[in-house]
């Protein structure tokens, strides 16, 4: 009886977790600035590759994204697979876009991109609070040619 | 003409639909749930300016008209359900609608009428008379509010709210 309603509230939880990641890949396809803050603590802490300090609220991911749709204005990520216990969240998205604009110094090549990145997600009282962002930038760059195909 | 420009919103405790730094784009109907509308000072201490309730209205009018961005947040204390308006959008309904530039005139006075008397208060009453105030213009919501809320709207410690509190259970 306890178990059956712990594996309900487990449910419950699992599926409000899906509904603010669909929401939150809703604000990181479309960069939309109303999601950002609804969905961002301004304190949140955001751990990038090739940026020492992390980058800070919902201004800080929308740099984020920013420098990301810069490169490849159509850039869309969707998810995978997504793991939740407690207070963190892992999702795994696969990212597909067109390098149109500069992204790490290489020019536009027109080329498409379609690369996994492993996300760690900490969430606080329905916002998140942190996230530890791990793209397959070696993948990218690949893809767009800056660095040779192995 | 009204409804086409309104967009529904669906908000979860804690999350906000302003936060400083950005610019004020929507004036918000509270169909469910409560806001509170805050600053932080340089302490890091917040400063509830406003509660926004069921039937009420919420924005951040100065960034809002301005387009600069907003010192304050808006933040949902209950799961809530709100409907949204852009400035265009309640421009437009202002030049084409007499009749809801008139009722929505009528609405900011009223705000403003509460402000003015907000701001009396502050200058010329004790605590205990602001909490009192506070209970007469929030008679529904003073119940559904924590004590840190009521009391940051007071300008005052949880703990001296408690106590005042107290003392008129004695009285």
């Amino acid at each position: 009886m306890i178990n059956q309603s712990i594996l309900q509230t487990k449910k419950i939880e699992m599926e409000a977790t899906k509904q603010f990641f669909n929401q939150f890949v809703q604000f990181i396809n479309t960069a939309d600035e109303d999601l950002a803050q609804q969905l961002i603590s301004p304190a949140a802490s955001f751990h990038v590759p090739f940026q020492a300090d992390p980058l800070q609220g919902p201004k800080g991911y929308l740099t984020i994204i920013g420098m990301m749709r810069n490169g490849f204005p159509d850039i869309q990520w969707s998810i995978e697979e997504m793991i939740a216990e407690n207070d963190k969240v892992a999702v795994r998205f696969t990212m597909k876009g067109t390098h149109k604009g500069t992204f790490f110094n290489v020019p536009a090549t027109g080329k498409q991109i379609a690369v996994s990145a492993m996300n760690f997600y900490r969430l606080s009282e329905n916002q998140i609070i942190e996230e530890v962002g791990q793209p397959d930038l070696l993948g990218l760059l690949t893809q767009i040619g800056a660095v040779p195909a192995m | 003409m009204l409804a086409e420009r309104i967009k529904p919103r669906n908000i979860k405790r804690r999350q906000m639909i302003l936060q400083e730094g950005f610019v004020c784009k929507h004036y918000t109907f509270v169909e469910k749930g409560c806001f509170k509308m805050y600053g932080i000072d340089e302490k890091g201490t917040e400063h509830n300016l406003m509660f926004a309730a069921e039937n009420d209205w919420v924005a951040d009018l100065g960034s809002f008209y301005s387009g600069k961005p907003s010192k304050l947040f808006i933040e949902a204390i209950e799961p809530s359900t709100i409907l949204q308006i852009e400035k265009q959008d309640l421009l437009y309904l202002f030049v084409n609608s007499p009749k809801f530039d008139r009722n929505f005139r009528v609405i900011v006075e009223e705000k403003f009428i509460e402000l003015q008397n907000r701001l009396l208060q502050n200058f010329s009453s004790n605590a205990e008379q602001r909490y009192v105030d506070f209970l007469e213009q929030y008679t529904e919501l003073a119940s559904r509010l924590p004590n840190t809320q009521i009391a940051s709207y007071l300008g005052i410690t949880p703990e001296f709210l408690s106590k005042i509190r107290k003392n008129r259970v004695l009285k």
